[in-house]
């Protein structure tokens, strides 16, 4: 098994999440999708504890994602929500980063997104949307 | 829905007509709002191994009904939401009919064009309006 659900209290239903989506079989998105991989799979499972290492002491429950969903290509993507951007962090199925950043403004909504991201910069990332 | 289509031509898409996708229960968020990754990879169409999905199925209301729509892929627990062909076009995608003749689905469409920098964008903006066009709920959640 390649997400483990033993975790931390605020991860729980994130790595409950993770232990439905690797039992995804082939089609079944009904156009085709891959099952998930291991190696998206593990790097969801390390990079959510992460985040909950690196962030967690001075922010709470903010730092569990919001929700985990799985990309047809076999990959994973998990989305925090801040108070005032949401970052989903999609995990390919050979495990590279890319990511959409949706921030809520006077302007109305900006987009950036990105490929082949960093680690380092994902977490920065993160951060900066649960800091708002 | 199905028949032989041997010589049926490809026939135009009006910007007011709809398209149906199936959606499986597991994109559905906690607050009811759809995944944009409704809209991402199909894994047997997408050659280029790109993430989002530069050629969207969808089945086209003229010769298909949402429950047709649903019934041909034979999972009864998924939905089924909409978006009006106007929309991927104005974020300058092309809907175009493609009937599937292998499957007999005279109904079947493309979304195609989606890659390049604002793809999760248009996976995004897609993923909101079929959101609000939710015609069969999917029936078990998440």
């Amino acid at each position: 098994m390649s997400a483990s659900q033993r975790g931390p209290a605020v991860l729980r239903p994130t790595l409950k999440r993770l232990a439905q989506l690797e039992a995804l079989e082939h089609d079944w998105d009904t156009y085709g999708a891959l099952p998930l991989t291991s190696t998206a799979l593990a790097r969801a499972d390390a990079l959510v504890r992460k985040v909950v290492e690196l962030y967690g002491d001075a922010r709470g429950e903010r730092v569990a994602p919001y929700t985990v969903m799985p990309i047809a290509d076999g990959g994973v993507s998990v989305e925090w929500r801040g108070p005032s951007a949401d970052l989903e962090l999609d995990i390919g199925p050979t495990g590279k980063l890319s990511y959409l950043l949706v921030t809520r403004g006077d302007g109305g909504r900006q987009f950036d997104e990105g490929t082949d991201l960093p680690e380092q910069e994902a977490l920065d990332l993160v951060r900066r949307v649960l800091d708002g | 829905m199905t028949d032989d289509l041997p010589d049926r031509p490809e026939e135009h898409i009006d910007d007011d007509d709809w398209l149906y996708r199936r959606l499986p229960p597991i994109f559905v968020k906690p607050d009811g709002s759809i995944s944009d990754k409704l809209f991402m990879r199909n894994s047997e169409a997408n050659r280029n191994k790109k993430e989002p999905d530069p050629d969207i199925s969808v089945d086209w209301d003229r010769y298909a009904t949402p429950e047709q729509s649903l019934a041909l892929a034979e999972r009864p627990t998924h939905g089924i939401c909409a978006l009006q062909a106007r929309l991927p076009r104005d974020l300058d995608l092309v809907v175009t009919h493609t009937p599937d003749r292998g499957r007999g689905n005279r109904a079947h469409a493309s979304i195609r064009g989606n890659e390049g920098p604002r793809a999760k964008q248009r996976c995004f903006l897609l993923a909101e309006a079929a959101g609000r066009h939710l015609l069969i709920r999917p029936s078990s959640p998440a």
